[in-house]
């Protein structure tokens, strides 16, 4: 288990909005609103207030939303776009934001979560190519255009069956734990 | 697992965000609806890993030597966390159902980090006689993210046994030495002879001779004041038997049958340490000796008595149980009424053929009997042929015959019984005016029941008849007085 203390989330937390911002052609209204909602985030954790990263989080979601015009995620370079510039920032940020209340300012990071979270979202952006690939080879003689609706589409659908089966699974809490031996009050 | 608040907002936050996709066209929304969900994943199996890592050690302390019904008692909790991870939510200490919250809180919200302890306490009031389980510690659970809440129950529970009212603890230490059983002198009543004494003479009266031993009859002729000694030859070893037989425990109104004779056997027991006899008790139900302590005058004996009838098991209301006239087989043995013998399962079966084996197993002492007759015939055994003196309080119903056994055996190795019946009808006070039936049930009981005094007395054993509003007091002067 990794931990990340207070002073390296909050690099974190800027260079995920720097991040956003360099790859998003950005007005002065998302600029604004982002730095808004880093400021929010920071605070939030500073001061261990979630409410205030929460809203911090939607705000640059929002802004991360409204910077990007991504129309098809078919093309490498488009998807590499997607996953570097938007989709891992704004994963962390999420992250990053729930975690402001952590006691000591930590946030524990377990591997087996991280990777199956990012293996779902990974599968989700990668629904789109592979489902053109599925077409093609299905019907290889089928010109298919998918236009961005198709597109968000398959990427939902993709995440909405990915999210059930993944959280289907839920663990039984009760039962007897480790016992220390306490003896019989007389 | 439930979804909190938070993880309610996150998750209208993503739906918003994937409707703007598709409203505008812009994949950008879709993704960010993406890394949302990827989040609340991440949040639900963190949690997941969390709950499955638990591992809480629980230590209760009561703060009290001897727990007494209807008296407040500490309980102090130390939670210590060994896992890496931290415990969020609200830790409640679940409350036995016969007890009741006196002060304190037996709830906490609390982050437990790693190899951490929380420590708490609160105070219980038991409201009745027996053992009480404190099953464990309910935790409301939240995830770190805050964004999903579980209830996990740690099973790590502590028995409390409450001992009867503390009242009556205290009526047996001020009977002692207020209260004897005996006359001194030669004594006709076996039950009241105590002490084993035989006239030895009369000498001169010395300043400080009890009143009841001065000869008064030679005054006139000798015109002073004359003494009768006595020659000692030592005094009797007591038990007091008490029956904790299911009839027993069942609980019709106010107090029960166990209850009662509990207390009957503390504060008799005290009245006879106070008068230096050595008294010893023991517990018995249908099948076995429960638990025993030898006759002693040891100095902690009366601690060591109260100690053993701290097992007498609780009672409970006669809605749970049977009829206490149809109560004749053990606890362990009896099956549910509605249970065809056809569903009678392997394991009642084993359990069954295990009691038996038991009592049959030439390690055990076969031939000694069940119940009351096991126990005299083992005390008498080891008696020595010195006299003893065994007290049995029972309301004659799952265990009549073995006391009727056990005063046959008394009879027969020389020792002396004496029955104290918690009479069954008696007990019963909140019963309405009867109707001709239940008279005529209650006849033939008081038929049976001076049946059975006369079988006692016919081998040799006193009884006395008692309900609840016989105090030990008041049966300790009826054995003085010789109405037995």
């Amino acid at each position: 288990m990794m931990i990340l203390s207070r002073g390296m989330r909050m690099i974190l937390v800027l260079a995920a909005v720097a991040d956003i911002l360099v790859f998003s052609t950005a007005s002065p209204l998302t600029i604004l609103l982002a730095g808004t909602g880093s400021a929010m985030i920071v605070l939030g954790i500073n001061y261990s207030f979630k409410p205030s990263s929460f809203i911090g989080l939607s705000m640059l979601a929002v802004t991360a939303a409204l910077g990007m015009e991504i129309s098809s995620l078919t093309d490498i370079t488009t998807l590499a776009v997607a996953i570097v510039g938007l989709l891992l920032p704004a994963f962390f940020l999420a992250m990053l934001a729930l975690a402001s209340e952590e006691p000591e300012h930590r946030m524990p990071i377990v591997r087996q979560p991280l990777l199956l979270s990012l293996g779902f979202a990974m599968l989700c952006v990668w629904a789109i190519p592979i489902a053109s690939l599925l077409v093609s080879l299905v019907a290889p003689t089928l010109s298919v255009r998918l236009t961005p609706m198709t597109e968000a589409a398959v990427m939902l659908l993709a995440a909405i069956v990915g999210g059930i089966l993944l959280l289907y699974r839920t663990v039984g809490t009760s039962g007897p734990q480790v016992a220390m031996s306490v003896p019989e009050k007389d | 697992m439930r979804t909190s608040t938070l993880g309610a907002v996150l998750l209208s936050l993503a739906i918003a965000f994937a409707f703007a996709g598709v409203l505008f066209s812009n994949l950008a929304w879709t993704i960010v609806t993406v890394a949302l969900v990827s989040a609340f994943i991440y949040g639900q199996r963190l949690f997941v890993e969390e709950i499955r890592g638990t591992s809480l050690r629980i230590k209760r302390q009561i703060l009290k030597d001897i727990v007494f019904t209807q008296e407040p008692f500490d309980v102090k909790v130390e939670v210590l966390n060994t896992n890496p991870m931290t415990v969020r939510g609200e830790f409640e200490d679940v409350i036995p159902n016969d007890c009741t919250l006196s002060s304190g809180n037996n709830k906490i919200t609390h982050d437990l980090p790693p190899r951490s302890l929380l420590a708490f306490s609160y105070v219980l009031m038991p409201q009745k006689r027996g053992s009480h389980l404190i099953p464990g510690m309910r935790i409301e659970r939240i995830d770190s993210f805050g964004l999903f809440v579980e209830d996990q129950t740690i099973e790590q529970g502590t028995v409390v046994r409450a001992h009867t009212a503390r009242e009556s603890y205290d009526i047996a230490h001020k009977m002692a030495g207020r209260e004897h059983f005996e006359f001194s002198g030669a004594v006709t009543n076996p039950a009241v002879a105590l002490r084993q004494l035989e006239f030895d003479g009369i000498r001169e009266y010395v300043p400080g001779d009890r009143a009841r031993d001065i000869h008064w009859k030679v005054y006139p002729k000798l015109g002073k004041l004359m003494t009768k000694t006595y020659k000692r030859e030592g005094s009797l070893n007591t038990t007091i038997f008490v029956d904790c037989g299911r009839s027993m425990r069942i609980r019709t109104y106010g107090i029960a049958k166990i209850d009662h004779a509990l207390d009957l056997s503390m504060q008799l027991s005290r009245v006879l340490l106070s008068s230096y006899h050595a008294t010893g008790v023991g517990i018995f139900d249908e099948v076995r000796v429960l638990d025993k302590i030898d006759p002693s005058l040891a100095r902690h004996q009366f601690e060591s008595i109260v100690r053993v009838l701290k097992a007498v098991p609780s009672s409970f209301p006669a809605s749970e149980g049977t009829n206490p006239t149809r109560t004749e087989t053990a606890p362990e043995l009896s099956r549910s009424e509605d249970a065809s013998p056809n569903k009678i399962s392997a394991n009642e079966r084993k359990a069954f053929l295990a009691a038996i084996t038991t009592l049959r197993s030439p390690g055990q002492g076969a031939g000694l009997g069940v119940g009351l007759e096991r126990a005299v015939k083992e005390s008498a055994s080891k008696g020595k042929r010195q006299q003893q003196l065994f007290i049995v309080i029972t309301d004659l119903i799952s265990s009549r015959d073995s006391v009727v056994e056990a005063a046959r055996t008394a009879k027969l190795t020389g020792n002396r019984l004496l029955v104290i019946h918690t009479y069954d009808d008696w007990y019963m006070r909140d019963t309405p005016i009867p109707e001709i039936p239940e008279i005529e049930r209650m006849y033939d009981t008081l038929g049976t029941s001076l049946k059975v005094e006369a079988s006692l007395r016919a081998l040799g054993s006193s009884y006395i008849r008692v309900g609840p509003a016989d105090s030990a007091s008041r049966i300790v002067r009826a054995i003085r007085r010789g109405q037995t």
